[in-house]
């Protein structure tokens, strides 16, 4: 039943990429048909996984054999479902905002564009449902490919030169995996899953298969330093697409590799993850606050949740290593956790993003400003989504993070000493990336929707159709689902991360309230902190109703004060003034440079001397580490080219000399 | 099944017919001269046809055997048993059979040449000469995969290179006498080095004969300086067809001038032939020292993949680019051979028909465009997506076959020759070649897109170079398109079309040389 339902979806996204390729010529109706399939289908997946995560019933499948050496099998255990309900919920719900979006921005190559959609979502869900690596290759390299057209979709330069980027990325991650996979596969003598977990693999060669599988997929999910690709791709690719990405399937590669099927082995593991996911995560949102590109500030963003994820995965591999399955589940509970809650808010702000750009048709944040009276609903969503990703309770951010709190007090009770030492450091670096990560948000939607109008644009946008609101909403609705309903969601996440070792689920939650596996260490109840917040909201409100005077409750409409100067939209707070504080407080992460340039003949004219200055942001490891590596290929490839001599002649004494030694060694 | 046997010599017979028939046609009726040519191809590709579906996949012998003898070689030879000089006389046998191998390489080569005389429609200037060249080749092509005789073997390896000397030498670039002469003497060497170790193996099996000599070198095996000394001529003689690194000058030249219905068949069957080659005879006879040596063919192969792929990258002409590319793929070739195991072999053969498609199916789109544009060149050429959108599209489809997308031929090919490189003690050449993997997918995408993405750009015309014609794709193109493409997705999505004929042979093959 729960398989047929599946297949069911399998099918309906196909069907949808089919038919609307076919369509292509008549692109409203390819685009209507593409986006009504794949929410059909991601319904179907939803109910499917669904029923799989609540009864308790995985299913497994096997399919005639494609090629001699891998059979195709397919296997949705907890947490495949867990993974592919998450690509569901964003599937369907991109999959309601395209119906307007795409018109406008992807056009009249709509049916491809809802062809190449359906393959994507399709091929990530294949992709973590398959039981057999060679079949996840297969779909992980589909996944690849067809996100890589999506995210050139414009078609100009820009875009094209990002989709060669994360091109790039994605292959050299998808080799490293190949590798690691390669090597399990020896060992196992086959590609199944099942015989991976029973393989008998040395301990240095499981290190070296982590630390592959870890390169691999931590390239793939842009944890730092290998997060520069996010930022040059999301910038151009359909918000859509920039939402589907945010479902972060490398993380799923990582669990399953190191976890599941190696077992989290040794300590150290679980450490390197939390160390390399704290770093990701300061780091990440230190680029994000100052950024003035609303996609790339979201990007960058993701690079700080991924670390959120990967220390939450982290504190669970300790756990596991350390035969503690409590703070395993619990820290793997909260990287799930925050997995989801990820992909929901930064989702609705991708989308939320989507239709700004399709009023305002810029992503510079200099040029929006005062869009929340034009644009209300997707203002209110975005505030919405902003909070929820600056963990402001009870929102769905803050459960998971005080979930890997948790994790993280828990940890530093442990007896390792690298990790008694450094979890209450890791706290901290999640406490600042909390903080400035509040900042960063504030700025965004302060920049973007309230003060004055900077452009034309914007003083002209108007909401966006109902379809884009209806997206949006619903992910609204996701965010207060998980953040007030944790006490009911919370312990079927901890029954996925439980049943990665097979230990007993853990109780995490009773009655209103969710608690790390003991009520002494801590507690919280979002419905109750919900209660109390509209209280404080509601009461204030109702006291001022009651005790209303005559005067009272009238508001001016006039331009604010500009201590007697006409006001003008260039007073207002801009974002690179907002961020300037943490721009001189942190300077070495940011490595700025300040250019001197020429100003203009015209203003120069008037003056003796002028020089202008222009202060750039430049990533450090764009230009200096990615840059050189790039230059060094093309220049290694240039300098090859030099052995050739070209002259037939050389090539013939090389002939004869490698002839001559060939009979030498040959006359003993 | 005895009427069967007869088919392997109506493949070979049917061009000499053919030949026979464009002879006596006046040059002048160039469209009868053509449809006998296309009509040709088409009958072998049919009759290979009946070969597949008549072939028994479990038995690993040869099969559709005939053996007749040509001639009888009699010279003073030395009998040990008597001491004394007697006469001996060997027989010279017209003898044929086909195994997994064969048939696999046939059906390419057959596929190739038939889309490749479609493609000929291009040239229009000496079309007699032209046909009767080809016909020429194809007998060389098609009787090098399935005579077991090396006298013939070495004389089909003789038609495929005078024909095509003529081929590349009178048909295209403008310099393209150089490339036929370097073509000539690079081959012309490598068969001189073949033939020596032909007669090297003749004098110490006293047989021409395949089977023979692999049996009596298996019962009686050489030394080991002399097994050596012949491993090392047949891995030169016929490195330099495949080619390996530093021989391979003349191929880049023959791709850079020959006309693309040439290219088609040299990149697409001819190369394949060195790799035939080097499996049959290098390995086949001498699995020793085929051992001993494998990590020498690994680093070959891997040198071969990084250097194609890292010159690739920096052409500025798409013919390198494809002509780079197939210098790299030809490196994963060399990782299968290297394996010396049955996955490995398959993947080597495996991308040697898939290499021969996929590279027929890029040469034959590039000779599309440049029959329109008058130039191949990156920096001259750009958004032919908008213009002809469907010819983009086949070219696309191409490069993500050539950079190994899954479902199409290319992935499952380089994915069973590295997995079997893998297995083997060489992994570590695997290990550094899986960073070609990311170089092709770079190169082929940034070539691929800097054609077709982005504004329209077109070439500068002079006077008297002719018209650019900015037509999509044309009717008489849509049927090699279309063949070649879904042969590629055949052999992606059910590999077992090829994995099942091959099976038996390869099985037996690595039995014989004590693997696994």
């Amino acid at each position: 039943m729960v398989q047929q339902i599946f297949m069911l979806s399998v099918f309906l996204y196909i069907a949808a990429a089919f038919l609307s390729l076919v369509m292509n010529r008549i692109y409203k109706v390819a685009n209507y048909i593409s986006a009504i399939g794949t929410f059909a289908a991601a319904i179907a997946g939803l109910v499917s996984t669904i029923i799989v995560l609540v009864q308790g019933m995985p299913f497994a499948a096997e399919f005639p054999r494609f090629v001699p050496f891998a059979r195709f099998t397919i296997e949705v255990d907890y947490l495949s479902a867990f993974m592919i309900l998450v690509i569901s919920l964003i599937a369907a719900v991109t999959a309601i905002f395209t119906l307007t979006y795409n018109e406008r921005y992807i056009g009249k190559n709509a049916g491809i564009f809802g062809f190449l959609n359906n393959i994507y979502i399709l091929s990530m869900i294949l992709a973590v449902a398959s039981s057999n690596a060679f079949y996840f290759l297969v779909f992980w390299e589909i996944m690849t490919l067809a996100s890589y057209f999506l995210v050139i979709a414009k078609q100009d330069k820009e875009a094209i030169n990002s989709g060669f980027v994360y091109f790039a990325v994605a292959h050299a991650a998808v080799t490293l995996i190949i590798f690691s996979i390669i090597v399990l596969y020896i060992y196992a003598g086959s590609f199944d899953f099942s015989d991976f977990r029973n393989a008998e693999i040395p301990q240095a060669t499981k290190n070296l298969i982590f630390l592959l599988s870890f390169l691999g997929f931590g390239i793939k999910a842009g944890i730092v330093p290998f997060h520069t690709w996010l930022p040059i791709t999301y910038s151009s690719a359909p918000s859509t697409v920039s939402a589907l990405m945010s479902t972060k399937v490398a993380i799923y590669g990582l669990i399953r590799i190191g976890v599941d099927f190696l077992g989290a082995s040794v300590w150290w593991w679980g450490l390197t993850l939390l160390a390399f996911g704290a770093i990701s995560a300061v780091v990440g949102i230190l680029y994000a606050s100052v950024e003035k590109d609303l996609n790339r500030l979201l990007a960058y963003s993701s690079t700080e949740n991924v670390g959120i994820i990967l220390m939450g995965i982290g504190v669970g591999m300790i756990g596991f290593a350390v035969e503690q399955p409590v703070l395993g589940t619990l820290g793997m509970l909260a990287g799930l956790y925050h997995m989801v809650n990820h992909a929901v808010f930064k989702g609705l702000l991708f989308l939320c993003t989507g239709s700004v750009i399709y009023r305002v048709q810029t992503t510079n944040m200099e040029e929006m400003g005062g869009l929340a009276k034009r644009m209300p609903w997707t203002g209110f969503a975005f505030l919405i989504g902003a909070l929820a990703i600056s963990a402001i309770p009870p929102l769905n951010g803050f459960v998971s993070e005080w979930f890997l709190y948790q994790s993280l007090f828990m940890a530093g009770n442990h007896s390792i000493l690298a990790v008694k030492a450094l979890s209450p450091l890791f706290a901290v670096m999640l406490a600042l990336t909390g903080a400035i990560a509040a900042m960063c948000f504030v700025k965004a939607y302060g920049v973007v929707f309230a003060g004055p109008s900077r452009s034309e644009h914007a003083r002209e946008a108007r909401e966006v159709p109902v379809p884009m609101i209806a997206g949006m909403m619903l992910l609204v609705v996701g965010i207060l689902v998980l953040g007030l309903g944790a006490p009911v969601v919370a312990p079927y996440i901890g029954h996925v991360a439980s049943s990665l070792l097979n230990t007993s689920s853990p109780q995490v939650s009773e009655g209103l309230t969710v608690y790390p596996t003991s009520k002494t260490q801590a507690m919280l109840s979002t419905p109750l902190l919900f209660l109390f917040l509209m209280g404080l909201l509601v009461v204030p409100l109702f006291i001022v109703w009651t005790l209303r005077g005559e005067k009272s409750g009238r508001r001016m409409d006039s331009t604010p004060w500009a201590t007697g100067y006409a006001y003008s939209a260039r007073m207002a707070y801009s974002a690179t003034a907002f961020s300037q504080p943490l721009r001189v407080l942190f300077h070495p992460v940011y490595w700025i440079r300040t250019t001197l340039v020429e100003v203009g003949s015209k203003i120069a004219s008037y003056f003796r001397q002028v020089v202008g200055c222009i202060d750039r942001l430049e990533s450090f490891w764009e230009n200096t580490v990615y840059g050189s590596l790039a230059r060094g290929t093309v220049l290694l490839g240039k300098r090859i080219q030099d052995i050739q001599l070209g002259n037939v002649r050389m090539y013939c004494l090389y002939i004869i000399i490698t002839l001559v030694i060939l009979l030498i060694t040959t006359i003993r | 099944m005895a009427w069967a046997q007869i088919v392997p010599n109506l493949v070979v017979l049917l061009p000499v017919v053919g030949l026979v028939i464009v002879l006596f046609i006046p040059s002048r009726q160039g469209g009868t001269i053509r449809l006998i040519g296309q009509l040709v191809s088409l009958v072998v590709l049919l009759l290979v046809g009946i070969l597949y579906s008549n072939f028994n996949v479990i038995s690993p012998e040869g099969q559709f055997s005939s053996h007749f003898t040509w001639f009888e070689l009699s010279f003073p030879g030395f009998d040990p048993a008597t001491q004394t000089f007697v006469t001996q006389s060997i027989p010279v046998a017209w003898s044929m059979s086909i195994d997994g191998i064969s048939l696999a390489l046939l059906m390419m080569t057959a596929l190739i040449i038939f889309v490749a005389t479609l493609a000929s429609g291009y040239e229009v200037r000496r079309l007699k000469t032209y046909m009767l060249f080809l016909f020429l080749l194809e007998i060389g092509a098609y009787g090098v995969f399935m005579t077991e005789n090396l006298i013939w073997f070495f004389i089909f390896f003789e038609f495929t290179l005078i024909s095509l000397y003529f081929l590349v030498g009178q048909y295209g670039g403008f310099a393209r006498e150089s490339a036929a002469n370097a073509y000539l003497l690079y081959n012309g060497l490598g068969s001189l080095l073949m033939l020596i170790a032909f007669v090297v193996l003749f004098h110490a099996t006293g047989s021409w004969d395949m089977v023979v000599i692999r049996e009596t070198l298996a019962s009686t095996p050489l030394n080991h300086g002399e097994a050596r000394f012949v491993f090392f001529l047949l891995l030169i003689g016929f490195g330099i067809k495949l080619p390996i690194f530093p021989l391979h000058r003349w191929m880049l030249q023959v791709h850079r001038e020959a006309s693309p219905a040439v290219v088609m068949i040299h990149s697409g069957v001819l190369l394949k032939m060195g790799a035939y080659g080097l499996i049959r005879f290098a390995i086949g006879f001498f699995p020793d020292i085929a051992h001993e040596y494998a990590w020498l063919i690994a680093l070959l192969g891997l040198i071969n993949l990084l250097y194609g792929a890292f010159l690739a990258f920096v052409q500025d002409e798409l013919r390198l680019v494809f002509a780079y590319s197939s210098l790299s793929h030809m490196g994963i070739v060399l990782f299968g051979l290297a394996a010396l195991n049955q996955i490995g072999l398959q993947g080597a053969v495996f991308q040697m028909v898939s290499h021969g498609l996929i590279s027929a199916l890029l040469f034959y789109i590039l000779g599309s465009i440049e029959r329109r544009m008058q130039t191949s060149s990156l920096k001259a050429l750009g958004g032919l997506s908008a213009a002809m959108p469907v010819l983009s599209g086949t070219l696309m489809f191409a490069t993500m076959a050539n950079l190994g997308l899954p479902a199409l031929s290319g992935f499952i090919s380089e994915f069973q020759a590295f997995l079997g490189l893998f297995q083997s003690d060489r992994w570590l050449y695997a290990a550094l070649g899986l960073i070609a993997l990311v170089l092709t997918a770079l190169y082929m995408l940034r070539a691929t897109l800097s054609l077709t993405y982005g504004p329209l750009k077109v070439p500068d015309m002079r006077e008297g170079q002719g018209a650019l014609e900015l037509d999509d794709v044309r009717p008489q193109e849509v049927m090699p398109l279309v063949l070649l493409a879904s042969a590629i997705i055949l052999i992606g999505v059910y590999p077992n079309v090829l994995a099942t004929p091959l099976g038996a042979t390869l099985g037996d093959f690595v039995a014989r040389m004590g693997g696994f």
